[in-house]
């Protein structure tokens, strides 16, 4: 309740501070809605051209990809600017600035910088999601809107996780923006699509080793009706406990790869 | 040259970020390939050629070079092209040079292995054609987007924040240059609105040209109109260093 309290005043001089450049905040946000809004049209183009991709509609694809980038938004607000990029505060120096204060390391990671950037992916998202909903109405019941909502929490943890386990990563390589470049961000491009059209070991890799599957694919179909293994529909089920299980353990790494560091150089 | 040479060396100063961006680069074209040839699995045709569009369009992309916009509207809002102004060469020759040391960093650490990665797919669907026009038209190309992310820096002095409107042109060029979906499969709206503008210049001319499927009758008059968006842009980019000199104020004796 302490922590939520100083973060709140954090964000309102945050805002205060940005609304000194309205221009920069609006363009911004809006530069992050336009980016999005491409990706969606890149999808209704596909869909368009295709039909169906593996018997996904534009409206499936939606809340496939919705679910990503939502959840990736609403972690990123918290930890992609001074958590994810670790590095940064490291390699400047000003990590040992934080370690001498009264509160931990990861809260005043978080109280540093509000990723207000992602309000417009959050803005385009729950827009196209909402669309999307209101025409696969049909298919949704009262436990699919629960459902959805402990999913996106499960993912939101999980896209938490691995910005504060590959930005810890910095305490023992420096740099590991590069690394979550490739396992983070690139990787997590295959969820964007159905899994079935790539091969079986992608899907294995996507959810048994890193699980970026467990945050829109298996909740999606279930979500969707399109489960179709007793595997898929325990993931799916799962995934909100897979995401307090991965968020947990990246706080572990954090914490070791914290009780390693021992300053950046002279 | 100098500026060139010390660029080229910095951008070889880390190993294994350039190891991993190389992997990431494989593997970005490894997924458009795989979901091309899903798309396309019933027509063995259009699997062929969208492996080698997806492949090319990648490599062409490394002729391009965004930074330019970075380097002089960090130069305007720290207030360093003050600076630039006394030296004896011009803020955008110097970031071209910059730049193009970039593009050879990037083709050499990245392009390369690309091609070596992917030539099996290339070699096993061969069909190019027009070297020379592709090659004039990847220049020009380069040239083109230059000028544009150029422009976007000089405007740093109007607009102060740069990246929102960097980050506009980025993603109108994904979608209206013909580099991930050829302009083909656009609606005809999009495609319309593709054709209005400079963008398809840069990837869906030079590889329609190299894979024999541009309208050859409209050559000279497509090569023209490059020439002329460039012009635009070029005169655009004068009448914004003019204004940028107007505007700025040198502080200090």
């Amino acid at each position: 309740m302490e922590f939520l309290k100083i973060y709140g005043s954090y964000v309102r001089m945050f805002f205060k501070a940005r609304m000194e450049y309205r221009f920069s905040f609006f363009s911004g946000m809006f530069a992050n809605f336009y980016c999005y809004f491409i990706t969606y049209t890149t999808f209704w183009v596909i869909t368009q051209q295709f039909g169906t991709i593996e018997g996904w509609t534009f409206e499936d694809m939606t809340i496939l990809y919705g679910l990503v980038l939502f959840t990736y938004a609403l972690a990123g607000v918290l930890f992609w600017y001074n958590v994810l990029h670790l590095e940064q505060e490291i390699t400047s120096g000003r990590l040992d600035g934080y370690l001498i204060r009264p509160m931990g390391l990861i809260k005043q990671l978080v109280c540093s910088r509000f990723g207000d950037t992602f309000l417009g992916q959050i803005l385009v998202t729950l827009i196209f999601m909402i669309m999307a909903i209101t025409r696969i109405s049909y298919q949704m019941t009262v436990f699919s809107y629960i459902y959805l909502i402990l999913a996106v929490l499960g993912g939101v943890l999980i896209q938490a996780g691995a910005m504060i386990l590959f930005g810890s990563l910095s305490f023992w390589m420096l740099r590991s923006n590069a690394l979550a470049d490739i396992l983070y961000f690139d990787l997590r491009t295959f969820v964007h699509y159905p899994l079935s059209i790539f091969p079986p070991f992608i899907r294995i890799i996507l959810t048994y080793v890193l699980p970026w599957a467990v945050i829109n694919y298996y909740p999606s179909l279930i979500i969707l009706h399109k489960v179709q293994t007793t595997e898929e529909f325990i993931l799916g089920i799962l995934s909100p406990v897979i995401g307090i299980l991965f968020f947990l353990l990246s706080l572990f790494v954090f914490n070791r790869g914290l009780r390693h560091y021992s300053g950046s150089g002279s | 040259m100098h500026f060139f040479r010390i660029t080229l060396k910095n951008s070889m100063v880390y190993r294994w970020p350039i190891l991993l961006s190389i992997a990431s680069s494989v593997l970005y074209i490894a997924i458009s390939l795989m979901l091309w040839r899903f798309l396309y699995r019933e027509t063995p045709d259009m699997v062929s050629y969208m492996t080698k569009y997806t492949i090319v369009s990648n490599i062409i992309g490394m002729f391009y070079a965004r930074g330019i916009a970075g380097r002089i509207g960090g130069k305007v809002s720290s207030g360093a092209f003050v600076t630039d102004l006394i030296r004896p060469i011009n803020i955008f020759s110097m970031s071209w040079q910059m730049e193009l040391a970039g593009i050879c960093s990037s083709f050499l650490l990245s392009g390369l292995p690309i091609i070596l990665v992917y030539s099996p797919f290339l070699i096993m669907n061969s069909g190019y054609y027009n070297f020379p026009a592709v090659l004039l038209a990847i220049i020009l190309g380069h040239v083109l987007f230059l000028l544009i992310y150029a422009l976007l820096g000089f405007s740093a002095f109007i607009l102060i924040e740069i990246w929102p409107f960097g980050r506009l042109l980025d993603d109108t060029i994904r979608l209206l240059a013909g580099g991930f979906i050829p302009l083909a499969i656009l609606p005809s709206f999009l495609r319309t609105l593709a054709y209005a503008m400079p963008f398809r210049f840069l990837y869906s001319f030079p590889l329609e040209l190299l894979f024999g499927t541009a309208d050859m009758s409209n050559l000279f008059e497509n090569f023209v109109l490059i020439m002329v968006w460039i012009c635009v842009f070029a005169i655009l980019n004068i009448v914004m260093y003019r204004f940028a000199l107007k505007k700025a104020v040198v502080q200090g004796g």
